[in-house]
């Protein structure tokens, strides 16, 4: 009697969880591609930036080595036309705080207002600052935590070998 | 990367199960007290929508007196004695939550479909098949609508919560099999309680080195109840304080987490007669994972580590629960 009065499934969970996986793969980006939206609503992804280098920094308003490492950038960005370069703000009380900053620093590369959501689509943040290094090819390169030069960068892209422990996979 | 607050938070809780019945009773208070929505607040989240659904898996097949199980011997003794003795109750919720967030405040809107099925023995008659009864019933459940601010501070480390329970769920269920067929299911296994209740609340969230914590607290209280041919049915107030750990590298794809449940139950009152209520503490492992784009995946698995019902009421083994989460830009 206790069977007669069930009107579900015993695999009801496994239809509901095989529902939420398909929903989970028809949102996921694909495995090394990322979509970020900057401030001003334009999009950028890894793959529509082929032929270019990319270096992705991560940064808070609030970390002294973050706003170091600005004007670093900033030339890197005006210097050179084959690398772009990508600000992701996180950690941030407001985005009038990002804002702020991006205007003191005159920061000329896009700035992206970015969450864990974001952070968690480059394998997470152990440290601030961070930044991403991709070849043009796309592939990454590897990842750096703590302030970069543009002379670091330069050198990077130059394939000098002194340079090629400054990013990890 | 040492600044405090930096992702752990959470949001609502109180999806509060009603589904008692007179006399032996699935317990009212041990539904699935989660917190759910640690993403919702704090500055690890920047303004937008979100939404999410779950799925919720409540078997109470446990038949408990006070702080132990009920022997076979007491439930003969209490059947014997006049009381009916519940059999299970199995309550599968499939909720859908929205959510918005902007910079110091936030509103969740939480629509639950519930399924439930649920059998008893009649007096007398335990442990035959003679008097058995049972029905199955689904459908819109009460939908919830809660309000939170976190303006207090720059680093939105706190908040307090406000919100409204709305009466619409159904509240005209029947046994559909068995001797008891055609008649009024108790209102505490209704689909819908009747009530309207306003639920208050606060939390704190903080990191410690690499993990993030959080602690809240509710208060759940009807304004609001309805009566049906007579009887009015008011559900007890809920006061649950939820606390959590989780792992809290900033992005992490795997974050293993674990919640300490509380929630002591007031009886509900069923026109002036006290019933039900307990105090229960749960232990919650769980997990999320980050799917990319902004879509994220958790399940949880909540296991009782203390029980107190008033009288003797069904209670689960353990309750899971897994859903699906995505943020929108």
């Amino acid at each position: 009697m206790k069977s007669s009065g069930k009107i579900y499934s015993p695999h009801n969970g496994a239809l509901f969880a095989a529902l939420l996986l398909a929903l989970s793969f028809a949102n996921a980006t694909w495995a090394g591609d990322w979509n970020l939206k900057d401030k001003d609503g334009a999009h950028y992804t890894l793959s529509g930036l082929r032929g270019k280098w990319v270096l992705v920094n991560f940064w808070a308003p609030w970390c002294p080595s973050c706003i170091q490492e600005i004007p670093e950038f900033n030339t890197l960005q005006h210097q050179h036309k084959d690398v772009q370069v990508i600000g992701v703000a996180v950690m941030y009380d407001s985005r009038k705080e990002v804002l702020d900053k991006v205007a003191k620093h005159a920061i000329s590369f896009p700035t992206v207002f970015g969450n864990e959501d974001t952070a968690g689509d480059f394998g997470g943040l152990s440290g601030m600052p961070t930044s991403f290094l991709y070849a043009p090819s796309g592939k990454l390169i590897g990842h750096h935590q703590g302030p970069l030069t543009q002379n670091e960068i330069e050198q990077i892209i130059e394939q000098k070998p002194q340079a090629a422990a400054l990013f990890t996979r | 990367m040492a600044k405090n607050n930096l992702a752990f938070s959470i949001g609502l809780i109180v999806l509060l199960p009603l589904t008692a019945m007179n006399d032996a009773r699935a317990c009212a208070a041990c539904g699935d007290t989660l917190s759910k929505d640690w993403g919702s607040q704090g500055i690890s989240t920047h303004p937008g929508f979100s939404a999410d659904l779950s799925y919720t898996y409540i078997n109470q097949s446990q038949p408990r007196y006070g702080s132990g199980t009920a022997s076979p011997a007491l439930l003969n003794s209490l059947n014997g004695a006049g009381q009916e003795i519940e059999d299970y109750t199995t309550t599968r919720t499939t909720a859908a939550a929205f959510n918005y967030t902007s910079e110091t405040w936030g509103v969740n809107t939480l629509l639950p479909f519930l399924q439930r099925t649920h059998g008893t023995y009649g007096n007398p008659g335990y442990p035959t098949t003679a008097t058995y009864s049972s029905s199955s019933d689904s459908g819109i459940g009460d939908i919830s609508i809660i309000g939170r601010y976190t303006g207090f501070s720059a680093d939105k480390s706190a908040g307090i919560i406000a919100g409204l329970k709305l009466p619409t769920g159904s509240t005209n269920a029947n046994f559909n099999a068995g001797a008891a067929v055609g008649t009024p299911l108790d209102r505490s296994l209704q689909i819908g309680t009747g009530s309207t209740d306003l639920i208050l609340g606060g939390f704190f969230t903080g990191t410690i080195s690499e993990y993030g914590w959080f602690a809240q607290g509710t208060v759940q209280h009807a304004v609001a109840t309805k009566s049906i041919a007579g009887v009015n049915y008011r559900p007890g107030d809920a006061y649950a304080l939820n606390t959590g750990i989780r792992y809290a590298k900033f992005g992490a794809q795997f974050t293993p987490m674990l919640q300490l449940n509380y929630i002591h139950r007031a009886p509900d009152d069923i026109g002036g007669t006290p019933l039900d209520g307990g105090t229960l503490l749960y232990l919650a492992p769980g997990a999320s994972i980050r799917l990319g784009g902004g879509t994220s995946v958790y399940s949880f698995i909540q296991l009782p580590v203390y029980q107190y019902v008033n009288g003797l009421q069904l209670s689960p083994r353990y309750t899971f629960t897994f859903g699906i989460k995505h943020s929108f830009e």
